[in-house]
């Protein structure tokens, strides 16, 4: 007889041990939320291993009454896709992250050595707009999505902190940028040496979430 | 019988008596509506997990038999959630009844 072998996700199979149930239903999760999750269900699963012995059962049937309790390990994916950071998630954050920061600092370190900084022109310019357009768009869809669900505080922070950068530079690039006025001089000169300080900060935050959230040891993403 | 959407409402219910983990939780609600609201315990710990991120409920981890259980307890903000919901659920399912007396 040709059996049809397990592919996860596909749905043609059931996974037939915990291992199997868990690597689907934790799959999409960065590896710190798989770390809170597994213990969890392993200690649930350990337990009704337990109550079907009691009642009766076999360890076998026992062990398969109990992985038939948790349900479609699919379905349990999706849940825990929408109140945890998912891998994808933490992929677009961390490379929008990266490529703000090093836009920014840049920018700024541009502003510094030319001390009059000139603005890109032509096809430069508007390709930097709509890139910040679709940074701006993704970053406010994964906040709105993330804001209320179980993740990493800093990354929260990060994803703030990202929006706050935009929002200055842009009103720092329409509004007091090449004027003659004193207090727009002093922030020509304080904005890009807070952005480089920033930045380097903002680097070390954006290195440390990631070595947390996919480390997935010593790592409670409830507490942030 | 389907729990859709209110699997939330009798987590908080069943937390309500003191602090509990997710087995006991699913046991004690499938044993109190005699086998009657029959859930996949998979979709438990999403749930959980959902009103601790609302922070409706808190967690903290127990040493129990050896192994090591995650037990949540309702905080403040769950217990004046959970009134809210009974509330509404008591003025939900006096409309219903009413209408199908009504239609009988």
């Amino acid at each position: 007889m040709n059996q049809r072998p397990f592919i996860p996700g596909n749905g043609v199979e059931k996974p037939r041990s915990l291992s199997t149930w868990l690597d689907l239903a934790t799959r999409d999760l960065v590896p710190a939320a798989q770390a809170r999750v597994r213990p969890e269900i392993e200690a649930h699963y350990a337990e009704a291993v337990q109550a079907h012995q009691v009642n009766g059962a076999s360890g076998a049937e026992a062990q398969a009454a109990a992985l038939a309790d948790l349900g479609d390990a699919a379905a349990a994916a999706r849940r825990f896709g929408r109140q945890h950071l998912t891998k994808d998630d933490f992929k677009n954050v961390f490379s929008l992250a990266t490529y703000q920061i090093c836009l920014g600092t840049i920018w700024a370190l541009c502003n510094v050595s030319t001390v009059i900084y000139t603005k890109p022109v032509g096809p430069a310019a508007g390709l930097t707009l709509v890139l910040g357009v679709i940074l701006l768009y993704r970053a406010c869809r994964v906040l709105l999505r993330r804001s209320r669900q179980v993740m990493s505080r800093r990354m929260v922070l990060l994803l703030w902190s990202l929006l706050w950068l935009n929002i200055a530079g842009f009103v720092w690039a329409n509004h007091f940028e090449n004027t003659s006025d004193p207090v727009s001089q002093k922030f020509n000169l304080l904005a890009p040496i807070s952005f480089v300080v920033l930045a380097t900060s903002y680097s070390f935050d954006l290195l440390r979430a990631r070595k947390k959230l996919t480390s997935g040891f010593g790592c409670d993403l409830s507490s942030g | 019988m389907h729990l859709k959407g209110s699997l939330p409402t009798l987590i908080l219910q069943n937390l309500c008596r003191g602090p509990n983990h997710g087995y006991r939780i699913a046991q004690e609600i499938k044993q109190k509506s005699k086998g009657l609201l029959d859930f996949k315990e998979g979709t438990l710990y999403p749930a959980l997990h959902g009103l601790e991120a609302k922070k409706l409920i808190t967690s903290s981890t127990r040493e129990e038999n050896g192994r090591e259980c995650r037990y949540y307890k309702l905080t403040e903000k769950g217990k004046k959630a959970l009134v809210r919901e009974r509330q509404e659920w008591q003025q939900f399912s006096g409309v219903i009844t009413g209408l199908l007396q009504e239609a009988t």
